[in-house]
């Protein structure tokens, strides 16, 4: 079989796999909004709403059907892209996801950036230097900031980076009024693009803390996975061969052994997202980021049964798509995956 | 390479340091706040409930909104609680039945389209939203359902006709609901009448924006996020003293009081918690600005339930709740005790329950009122205790421990305490299944009417389930009474009835706090619940 007609079956495998997989996660949110305790409807008109009103929106949000063809409906929206209207808003879903993903994804892509460097870089140093006073520090510093709860960590940040040291700001995407052109609606993207450096540069100072705080709670996963795979990495004949052949030790560390040792943290790494989406929750509750996690909270302190089911069902449609793409790129990158 | 790499972390390093460096606002946060002094900006934990129209709004944040970018035709002005002109150009002329109110407006005042603000524009926007009100029972327009026609003889003259008299027309007029609208740009959002109640009605609602005559103008609204404001520049009245206001959204207490704190924001209202309004009282930098509150909050009883059917019972439990206890426990004094379902900023109110059942807890009168009701001396009763842990705010389970320990340190209640989120609560307590427990109220027009009314028509309100005709005759006949002396001794009746009765027991007066940087004055709280932001100014 020749490599592409396997990456191609890979492919076709993967898609199939995907497919029951996004149902599963489908019917799951489905079901688990129907069982949660409490009326949906009452929850979010007030519980001063007149028995009229209540019965006429569990009526045209179709409460009353029976559940298969209240499922059959979900179902088929979802298919089309209509993932329902908020009650509290009286706004289409879809049109609060696009109005808030850009900052969440501002938010993710950056703290992924910032779990990578951290990562990669303790766990190739405490790999490199494995039992010395370096790699216990690390394999600590890894322990510590996966244990660390998001919102303990950025109150923390914001107590000692904005209260304090007035260094950075404490909430928000930027500063009133300063908004760049909106053409993403990533704020660092969009201001770049317009050559809004001011604008680019207030974005930054918001982004940092929420970013950070994510991307080292994500990076300790980071550190451990970059710290074990070196080990292996660098006890491999490939890297011995390649001392013998009197190649330096920087170049044998970053060169040969990182590299390879990267392949299984892009796949663990890709499938971190899902947690990533889930931490941006916190952080942009903590940070007051504006972005879909914390709409999500709110729908959800709100009780608002069709916004949170749609703001879920986005979720799962996007880290499945995610980690679909995942699967592809190591595919990609290692034959042995696409082989085995 | 390496040259490279370092050129890239100095580049972002000097793009995070610049703006600390150039200092927008001079103050000493990393961001500064909102800014140069023409731009102010507001951080609060309210949230939009439905939408900014007028006829739809009956929130506190979708009011305050259209309060600073429509005006009604009177409205009070700061501290009274009397309504004065605005729109108008003098207090109306009431007819000696009191069922008609003539108005001259004030002239030469443009909609923010530019359109002219005339008698059919104030015809059109009133008729609206009571029509709305008509048919949506949630929308605030059902307080203008006393109205039966509107009148226009000239431009400037408006002749409004009641259905039956009503002393709170007036405060129902200064309400955002009757806030006048451009009839231009709310041409399509109107019922034709043949609507049936549901979508058909919410959808011609104007959710979106204002278009009013008020000093502010709404430019941005982005969904939970921010609120943006540019100052009305053909505004008829006084200046606004702030080009730009920005009111900030946030989804907790705890970070809008460390954006304050960094004076990322210049105000923070409604609602910090105690302990964060604390901090910033006499703190170098920051004002902290305390006003009366118009809300209240107070013990319920389901008196269709047992025991609480008995009045005696009732009269028993209120004699034991610590009012004082907790205002000076929970709240370090910074609320009221209340003694009246209508609080003391009215001079009607009048102090009953102290008067019938003392400030706090009197064991004696426990022993009394029990021994009338039947229950045998030293016997105890049980108290199904309930309240709600955070809609109220996070204060919730303290207020409700603190009057535990007063019912029980009389030795004859012995208290279940429970608690369910607010969605539950409210279940509950529809279906009657919460015995005792606690709520709050916050009044829709400043008058004594809305702190009786509510609570004794079923219709409207009424958690206690008490269905007492002779306190609808009085709450009535008091809307009825022109005569403010005459209104006054019914209020004072309808207030005994109800402390007799007490199928409430108020307990405190939500008072209200502003923080604030010290750069900022014009910060006004006052009962009638407008934040004026046309008064909020920055220094440089």
């Amino acid at each position: 079989m020749s490599a592409t007609s396997s990456l191609r079956a890979y492919l076709l495998t993967r898609l199939a796999l995907t497919l029951p997989l996004l149902l599963l996660l489908l019917t799951a949110t489905f079901l688990l909004l129907r069982v949660a305790p409490g009326d949906p409807v009452i929850a979010t008109l007030g519980d001063r709403a007149s028995e009229t009103r209540v019965e006429r929106v569990r009526k045209s949000l179709g409460l009353n059907e029976p559940l298969w063809r209240q499922y059959a409906g979900y179902l088929a929206d979802v298919a089309t892209g209509d993932f329902g209207r908020a009650i509290t808003t009286d706004r289409p879903v879809r049109q609060t996801i696009a109005d808030r993903f850009p900052a969440t994804l501002e938010l993710t892509v950056s703290a992924m950036a910032v779990a990578l460097g951290v990562g990669l870089a303790v766990g190739a140093v405490a790999a490199r230097f494995r039992d010395t006073a370096l790699d216990i520090t690390g394999r600590l510093l890894g322990i510590v900031l996966y244990a660390a709860p998001i919102f303990w960590l950025g109150i923390l940040f914001q107590y000692l980076f904005s209260v304090r040291l007035g260094w950075l700001p404490s909430s928000g995407r930027t500063s009133a009024f300063a908004e760049p052109r909106d053409v993403t609606g990533l704020y660092l993207f969009d201001s770049a693009l317009t050559g809004n450096w001011e604008a680019f540069s207030q974005a930054l100072r918001h982004l940092t803390l929420p970013a950070v705080t994510l991307g080292l709670v994500i990076g300790g996963i980071v550190v451990r996975l970059v710290r074990v795979n070196m080990l292996s990495t660098l006890r491999s004949d490939y890297v011995e061969a390649a001392r013998a052949r009197g190649v330096g030790e920087r170049a044998v560390v970053f060169r040969h052994a990182l590299r390879n040792a990267l392949v299984p943290v892009v796949a663990v790494v890709g499938l971190q997202f899902a947690l990533l989406l889930g931490g941006a929750v916190l952080t942009e509750t903590t940070f007051n980021w504006p972005g879909l996690g914390l709409s999500l909270y709110q729908f959800l302190q709100n009780r608002d049964y069709t916004a949170v089911q749609g703001i879920v069902t986005f979720y799962a449609c996007f880290v499945v798509a995610v980690s679909l793409a995942i699967d592809v790129v190591t595919a990609w990158i290692d034959p042995r995956i696409r082989y085995s | 390479m390496a040259l490279r790499r370092s050129c890239i972390a100095l580049s972002v390093l000097s793009l995070l340091a610049l703006p600390a460096c150039g200092g927008d606002d001079g103050g000493s946060g990393a961001e500064g706040g909102g800014g140069a002094a023409d731009t102010i900006v507001i951080g609060t934990t309210d949230s939009l409930q439905n939408s900014f129209d007028p006829a739809q709004a009956y929130d506190y944040f979708g009011s305050e909104v259209i309060q600073n970018t429509a005006e009604t035709l009177v409205t009070y002005e700061p501290n009274a609680t009397e309504p004065s002109p605005k729109l108008a150009a003098a207090m109306p002329s009431v007819s000696p039945d009191g069922l008609t109110y003539s108005f001259e407006l004030r002239p030469g005042v443009e909609f923010h389209d530019g359109t002219p603000l005339d008698a059919e524009a104030v015809k059109f926007s009133l008729l609206r939203a009571r029509d709305f009100g008509n048919k949506d029972a949630e929308a605030a327009g059902f307080l203008l359902s006393g109205i039966k026609d509107i009148a226009t003889p000239s431009p400037t003259t408006v002749v409004i006709t009641l259905s039956t008299p009503n002393v709170t027309f007036l405060s129902r007029l200064a309400y955002s609901v009757a806030s006048i609208v451009s009839p231009t740009a709310y041409a399509n959002h109107v019922l034709a009448g043949s609507e049936a109640e549901g979508p058909a009605v919410t959808a011609k609602y104007k959710t979106d924006t204002v278009v009013g005559s008020g000093p502010y103008k709404l430019v941005v609204y982005k969904e939970k996020e921010s609120v943006d404001f540019e100052a009305n520049p053909d505004y008829w009245g006084d200046a606004p003293k702030t080009r730009r206001i920005r009111v900030r959204l946030f989804d907790k207490s705890s970070a809008l009081k460390i954006a304050l704190q960094n004076k990322e924001v210049d105000i923070a209202f409604r609602s910090l918690q105690p302990d964060e309004n604390t901090f910033f009282k006499d703190r170098p930098g920051f004002n902290l600005v305390e006003g009366d509150g118009p809300g209240i909050r107070y013990v319920v009883f389901n008196v269709t339930s047992k025991p609480w059917d008995n009045p005696d019972m009732r009269r028993a439990l209120a004699a034991a709740v610590d009012r004082e206890g907790v205002v000076r426990e929970v709240f370090k004094g910074s609320a009221k005790a209340l003694s009246s379902m209508i609080p003391p900023l009215f001079p009607s109110s009048e102090p009953k329950w102290s008067q019938l059942y003392g400030p706090g807890t009197d064991k004696a009168l426990v022993d009394r009122y029990l021994t009338a009701a039947g229950v045998p001396a030293g016997q105890k009763v049980d108290v199904d205790f309930w309240y709600s842990p955070t809609h109220y705010g996070d204060t919730e389970a303290d207020v409700a421990r603190v009057i535990t320990q007063g019912l029980e340190a009389t030795g004859r209640f012995e208290v279940t305490v429970s608690n369910v989120e607010w969605t539950e609560y409210g279940q509950k307590r529809k279906a009657g299944e919460i015995p005792v427990f606690l709520m709050g109220w916050y009044p829709d027009y400043l008058d004594p009417d809305d702190y009786l009314e509510p609570f004794a028509d079923p219709n409207i309100f009424d958690p206690a389930k008490w269905e007492d005709s002779k306190m609808l005759d009085l709450v009535h006949a008091s809307q009825r009474e022109l005569d403010p002396a005459k209104r006054a001794d019914i209020l004072k009746q309808a207030q005994a009835h109800m402390a007799d009765q007490t199928p409430y027991v108020p307990v405190f007066q939500i008072p209200q706090f502003a923080a604030s940087t010290d750069a900022v004055s014009g910060v006004i709280l006052d009962p009638i619940q407008i934040f004026r932001y046309w008064l909020l100014e920055k220094k440089a």
